[in-house]
């Protein structure tokens, strides 16, 4: 009985020092997060000024490169895109940014993001305390594991993204850009079929995005970023006019500015699917000569200045 | 069921509390019930094969013993072998052996179906053949009694903590403690308390982390750089260490905990200066096992060089096999039976230039550290890959170096965080090693000696409640939740 009751003092006092340790260190990592670099970190501490957003999956990774996107229109841009994020989750993330920073003049999304799966909830845990919106698609996804981090709240920083965060604790994260070149045997060898899915969800996430951007007067512009070979997307047609057929509900003058097939050489792609820096440059230019950036130039905003004009 | 899955976190407090609620014959049935409710978690039917396996051996055990006549002793043991090995062959290698005969024929020319059966591989099945049929065999042996408690050695045979993956108990280290009751201990409770929480570092912490690195690294050779390759193959290294090695801590912790000592599965392979010093630090139980009843009898190390090298590549090639239904596994084996040989080939002409060319023994026991690390990591790529033409694909392109640059390499955060645990898992193992206590042993409960475990240092309450909370944390900070399952269930 003595041995009995030894152990469940030292199980006790283990059980409290790991509750005590967990609240600690909750509070420790907090502070690093909130004070980071990392793109997330900065949309959710508030008081960004960017004039243009971007967002997407690791497409809009890749293709936005905000620190040529910057000098090319002197205007400060913030890429929001990260790998894997779905319009879900970018409903999520614009909404945030909507309600914490000023709004910014133009909205840049790479609509493929549509097509992304939510595998990145789970990653959202980290910046779940922050956010009600993240909190709920987390609890969603793993009503479990939300338990249990209200019990160990340093489960939320068990996550790629809190690596990141802590990576760019002292330095911004805008000028990050695949610099590699896809391989002869990647090639050769990456030439199966297939169709960008078409996720019912995803697609009344990104409708409620446009129209979160519209409502508030911010100029949207959608593309599509190249990809190496699109004759192995049997379906990239018909997602993009689906695509714009969401949008067009919103704001019967928005397009998709569709880029599938302007990639170039191979040598623009670090994969299949993404740009790499040559890519990217290539294409910022071309979405230049097509006055993407230009304020007013594009038809939606010239009507965005036409709503906007009575009220004045 | 998982020991990192929520019903095992039910599971235990539940089936501790009854074992140690009870006593005697009672106890042995919770122990016994518990187990196979935790087998029957997977699949209740194999249940059945399992107490099939038991019970044939217990039956071949009692008539062996009582048996005096030598023929008929060696048709017992004959058939012990015979049924165990069935077993084994059907469920985990009469589709291999089909489909290579086919793949055989088709070569030599001749059209032949090959016709597979849909058969679901029993988890567990190598584990418990093995100890069953060593058991058998010390019987025959004369070097073991015989168990007359059938509820006793069917207990032997199931207890849940390595009924799945080992280690491998043998009949002669677990049944004697299996006499009286154990006594619940406070010092036990502790150590077993951080040896389990050990293990739940390796596997949730490291092997978990690893996993997903390793897979895109080997689904898809091409897509990666030589030096992402590279790491992939030393990555898996210390998965497959962590997650072995990690199920082996929680398994001997949980024996532990109920007062039986298992002895230890993993003893720094990593730090080995030769093979036939990773074979005793690596899988201890199963290396061991094929050097008592597979190795030994073969002739071992006696007879003509060409017999003792026969015996090594017999040996590996089968241990090989043993791992699973693939080729590989057999390269994978005998690259290591080439290695042993190598070994007592070279061993002593390198030893000789090393004493004439004066190397400090610490210079040249890090070249020999280095050296059998990197040769154990070439004959992993065979172990890990699906198939020859994955294992080909990822050293050619290590081979050409293509791409030697960081920049190349996918998920480096990952990856840095994954190198990150290493270092700290091998400043561990080094802090903590304590070539004294390597070597010492202990009386137990029952006055057998048994080579302690040297995973978890002896040290003060307050210093095991710091380690413990340390793992804890680990794992709520590094840990991944996804029920991967332990590599070692597949063989």
């Amino acid at each position: 009985m003595r041995d009995g009751r030894r152990a469940t003092i030292w199980m006790l006092a283990t059980v409290l020092t790991v509750l005590a340790g967990d609240r600690l260190g909750d509070a420790l990592l907090n502070a690093i997060l909130v004070r980071s670099q990392f793109r997330f970190s900065r949309l959710y501490r508030g008081w960004e000024k960017a004039s243009i957003v971007t967002l997407g999956d690791s497409r809009g990774v890749n293709c936005f490169y905000a620190p040529r996107i910057e000098q090319i229109t002197g205007q400060s841009v913030l890429n929001l895109s990260y790998n894997g994020l779905s319009s879900r989750i970018g409903e999520v993330v614009l909404r945030d940014y909507l309600e914490r920073n000023r709004a910014p003049r133009l909205v840049m999304l790479e609509v493929t993001y549509a097509d992304a799966p939510m595998d990145l909830v789970s990653e959202l845990r980290t910046y779940s305390n922050l956010s009600p919106g993240m909190r709920a698609l987390y609890t969603e996804a793993h009503p479990l594991a939300a338990k249990a981090g209200r019990v160990f709240r340093l489960i939320a920083y068990d996550s790629e993204m809190f690596l990141r965060a802590v990576s760019y604790l002292r330095r911004s994260d805008q000028d990050w850009i695949s610099r590699t070149t896809i391989s002869p045997e990647l090639l050769a060898s990456d030439r199966a079929m297939r169709k960008l899915r078409i996720n019912t969800a995803n697609l009344d996430a990104f409708e409620r995005s446009v129209r979160l951007l519209r409502e508030r007067g911010i100029q949207v512009c959608l593309i599509v970023s190249p990809y190496q070979d699109p004759s192995l997307i049997t379906n990239i047609d018909e997602f993009i006019r689906l695509i714009e057929q969401r949008a067009r509900r919103v704001d019967p003058l928005l397009r998709v500015h569709d880029y599938a097939r302007s990639g170039g050489p191979p040598e623009n792609f670090s994969d299949g699917v993404h740009l790499n820096a040559r890519g990217a440059e290539a294409l910022l230019q071309q979405m230049q000569r097509d006055a993407l950036f230009t304020p007013g130039t594009s038809p939606q905003a010239e009507a965005v200045d036409l709503i906007e004009k009575p009220e004045l | 069921m998982l020991f990192n899955s929520w019903a095992f976190l039910i599971f235990l407090p539940v089936f501790a509390a009854c074992y140690w609620a009870t006593g005697g014959v009672a106890r042995l049935w919770v122990m016994l019930i518990g187990s196979l409710i935790f087998y029957a978690w997977w699949d209740w039917r194999f249940v059945f094969l399992v107490l099939f396996s038991a019970l044939v051996d217990y039956s071949i055990g009692i008539l062996l013993e009582n048996e005096t006549d030598d023929h008929r002793r060696h048709r017992l043991i004959v058939m012990s072998v015979a049924v165990n090995l069935g077993l084994l062959g059907f469920f985990k290698y009469f589709n291999f052996f089909v489909t290579s005969a086919g793949e055989l024929l088709s070569a030599l020319g001749l059209r032949v179906q090959s016709n597979t059966l849909a058969i679901v591989l029993p988890v567990g099945i190598s584990f418990y053949v093995f100890k069953t049929m060593s058991y058998t065999i010390d019987v025959y042996r004369r070097t073991e009694p015989a168990e007359r408690s059938l509820l006793k050695f069917t207990t032997f045979v199931v207890f849940f903590p390595e009924l799945v993956a080992g280690p491998i108990v043998r009949a002669s280290r677990m049944l004697p403690q299996m006499k009286h009751d154990h006594k619940f201990s406070y010092e036990r409770t502790l150590s077993a308390t951080t040896l389990i929480l050990s293990g739940y570092v390796r596997k949730v912490v490291i092997a978990d982390s690893l996993a997903p690195l390793v897979d895109v690294r080997f689904a898809n050779p091409a897509a990666h750089s030589a030096l992402s390759l590279l790491l992939g193959v030393y990555l898996y290294a210390f998965q497959i260490y962590c997650d072995f090695s990690g199920y082996s801590n929680i398994a001997i912790g949980l024996a532990r905990f109920f007062g039986f000592d298992f002895g230890i599965n993993f003893d720094r392979p990593y730090f080995s200066r030769s093979f036939s010093e990773f074979w005793t630090r690596w899988h201890i139980s199963l290396s061991s096992w094929l050097r008592d009843y597979l190795y030994i009898p073969l002739g071992g190390n006696r007879g003509s060089t060409f017999a003792v090298y026969r015996n090594l590549m017999l040996t590996m090639l089968l241990g090989g096999l043993w791992h699973g239904a693939n080729w590989t596994f057999v390269a994978w084996g005998g690259l290591h039976g080439f290695y042993l040989m190598m070994q007592r080939l070279l061993g002593p002409r390198y030893e000789r230039l090393r004493s004439l060319l004066r190397i400090p023994s610490i210079l040249s026991d890090a070249f020999l550290v280095v050296l059998v690390f990197h040769l154990t990591c070439l004959s992993w790529v065979f172990f890990r890959a699906p198939t020859f033409g994955h294992a080909w694909q990822v050293l050619r392109q290590i081979g050409g170096m293509r791409d030697l640059s960081f920049a190349g390499v996918d998920q480096k955060m990952l990856v840095l965080k994954c190198v990150m645990l290493i270092a700290v898992l091998i400043a561990f193992e080094i802090m903590t090693f304590q070539p004294r206590r390597r070597k010492a042993v202990l009386a137990t409960d029952e006055g057998e000696k048994v080579i302690v475990s040297a995973q978890v240092p002896e040290v003060s309450p307050i210093l095991r409640l710091a380690f413990a909370a340390s793992c804890i944390w680990t794992v709520l900070l590094f840990g991944t939740f996804s029920g991967n399952s332990f590599i070692y269930f597949q063989f």
